[in-house]
């Protein structure tokens, strides 16, 4: 007679994957390997995905892993995480990051939605609260709740209200091939043993489609405590996992396009624009490429100066107040085309909401689109 | 990085063919259902073929794939014990496929549905220990407990069954 974990071994034996089942995930992997392969082998040579920070709001701007991308389409398997207990009132979240006036809580709430996915490791739980973008951009506020509050003792905001913390994590929503952003921590609430940690992204999609309605996956595994010279201790490791679904409302307005420009001498022509609440959108065709950059490291002069005359054509958004938002230093992602030319997308938040109807035109190089002819 | 010579290549078919009935298996010891193991395998890989790091051999990178996907499964377990969809307490379903004549499937199924009714930290010693064949040790390693308090449970899990078992069979590992 057999021992019954014999038994037990011959009746996990039979736990196995359909053929069908493994195929579906080895492709979905091989598009994840791919597009990660293209971001490596990018870097040196493409240097239009680097992010740069814009001076409205100090950032940490973390390059995101361009093309992580898996187009999950699992019949009922999936496993987004829902929201448990009460969930908070967008506005109440994302005030701190947006701030200003009364009308822009009212137009959070509207917009803006909850999410409530959690995950605890090492008595730290990290909740992802609220979540506000348009069709490309996002921006989501995760509280950080430690366990033990004696462990941010000491940790104060600096003069622009963030935290020394850098937090080390990775994010992807499934269908994009490229983006990035910025993340910031900041405390809304000091003494309650809770902080703040901000990512305002923006990404591409494969076809344009955007991300709304799109899984997005979130991973962190430290946080990181930086001194005035630059030296760090580790605040907290584990293994944070969460996924939820954009789902928020889309207020982006398309504007027409077809506009001919130039930036620094080459022909351009704006082939999509879209603006909504939270920000602006432009892809433009330039008749230039960057070209060889050399070897990788740091960007030398000459080669950010190819680099700037793709990516560098100058947009500005003018809202109804007289007020501009400069995107020019937009998260940028150029390819290069067949015939010569460079296929380049702006994307990028504002440092502020607003109403979709109080936004006056879009600037691109020197052409104007006004808002209201769309 | 250096990379390690012994470290493995990350071919997504490779990972796919090592790892992915693996990742249903372990799925299965957690969460007693293989509902949302094309997910969680899913989840698991990709963070592999991101992970900058290389591993050392391939057991570290299949230890490294046990631990990646249990804690997916108890991320799942916790976001479910706030919003039950299923009860836990069910029978568990039976595993596919298992091979023998009726007498020996179904007895094969009562040691399965013994071995899925001990709680989580037995279930999931006895997996790694008497299925993926770790040394107490390592099942320590992997789940995070030292290695006494592995030992333990694997005595409190075989005890259990031993008494579940009782008269089906006369060799049970003491």
């Amino acid at each position: 007679m057999t021992s019954p974990l014999d038994s037990y071994t011959v009746s996990m034996d039979g736990l196995h994957f359909s053929d069908e089942a493994k195929a579906r995930m080895a492709a979905r992997l091989q598009e994840v390997a791919t597009a990660r392969d293209a971001e490596k082998n990018a870097q040196p040579a493409a240097p239009a995905e680097v992010l740069t920070t814009p001076a409205r709001r100090p950032r940490r701007w973390a390059r995101v892993a361009a093309g992580l991308v898996l187009a999950l389409t699992l019949g009922g398997g999936g496993t987004v995480a829902v929201a448990a207990g009460v969930l908070p009132n967008p506005a109440d979240v994302l005030f701190d990051v947006f701030g200003g006036a009364p009308a822009q809580t009212e137009l959070l709430n509207e917009v803006g939605r909850p999410i409530g996915a959690s995950a605890t490791s090492n008595g730290v739980t990290v909740t992802a609260e609220a979540v506000v973008g348009d069709r490309s951009n996002f921006t989501v506020v995760y509280d950080v709740e430690f366990g033990d509050p004696s462990a941010l003792e000491g940790i104060e905001p600096g003069e622009d209200g963030t935290l020394p913390l850098v937090a080390e994590a990775t994010r992807y929503v499934d269908g994009v091939n490229g983006g990035g952003g910025g993340s910031w921590f900041f405390d809304a609430d000091p003494g309650d043993g809770t902080i703040q940690y901000a990512e305002t992204m923006g990404f591409t999609t494969w076809n344009g489609a955007g991300i709304i309605g799109r899984t997005m996956r979130f991973w962190m595994s430290e946080i990181r405590a930086y001194d005035a010279e630059g030296g760090y201790t580790t605040l907290v490791t584990g293994n944070w996992s969460l996924k939820f679904e954009m789902n928020y409302v889309d207020t982006t307005v398309d504007l027409p396009a077809g506009q001919e420009t130039t930036w620094q001498g080459a022909d351009v022509t704006v082939d999509a624009v879209a603006v909504s609440s939270v920000g602006v959108t432009v892809d433009y065709t330039i008749d230039r490429q960057i070209g060889d950059l050399g070897s990788s490291g740091k960007m030398s002069d000459e080669a950010k100066a190819k680099t700037e005359a793709v990516t560098g054509l100058p947009v500005t958004v003018t809202f109804a107040d007289g007020t501009t938002f400069d995107a020019t230093n937009a998260n940028t992602h150029a390819e290069e085309q067949d015939d010569g030319t460079s296929a380049a997308t702006k994307t990028v938040t504002y440092d502020r909401i607003v109403a979709a109807g109080d936004i006056v035109s879009v600037t691109v190089g020197d052409v104007e689109i006004p808002v209201s002819a769309a | 990085m250096q990379i390690p010579r012994n470290a493995p290549d990350r071919d997504p078919e490779r990972l796919v063919r090592a790892y992915a009935d693996l990742v249903l298996r372990v799925c299965y010891t957690y969460l007693r259902s293989t509902s949302d193991a094309e997910d969680v395998c899913q989840d698991t890989l990709v963070k592999l073929i991101c992970r900058d790091e290389p591993f050392r051999d391939p057991g570290h990178e299949r230890a490294w794939v046990i631990r990646v996907a249990a804690n997916a499964c108890r991320n799942l377990l916790r976001d479910r014990g706030a919003h039950p969809a299923v009860g836990l307490d069910d029978v568990p379903e039976p595993a596919a496929q298992a091979p023998g004549e009726d007498a020996l499937r179904r007895r094969d199924d009562r040691v399965l549905g013994a071995v899925m009714a001990l709680p989580l930290p037995q279930r999931e010693a006895v997996y790694l220990h008497y299925y993926e064949g770790y040394p107490t040790r390592e099942v320590a390693r992997i789940v995070g407990a030292t290695d006494d308090a592995v030992r333990q449970r694997l005595s409190r899990a075989r005890a259990s069954l031993r008494d579940h078992l009782k008269g089906d069979y006369d060799d049970f590992p003491a």
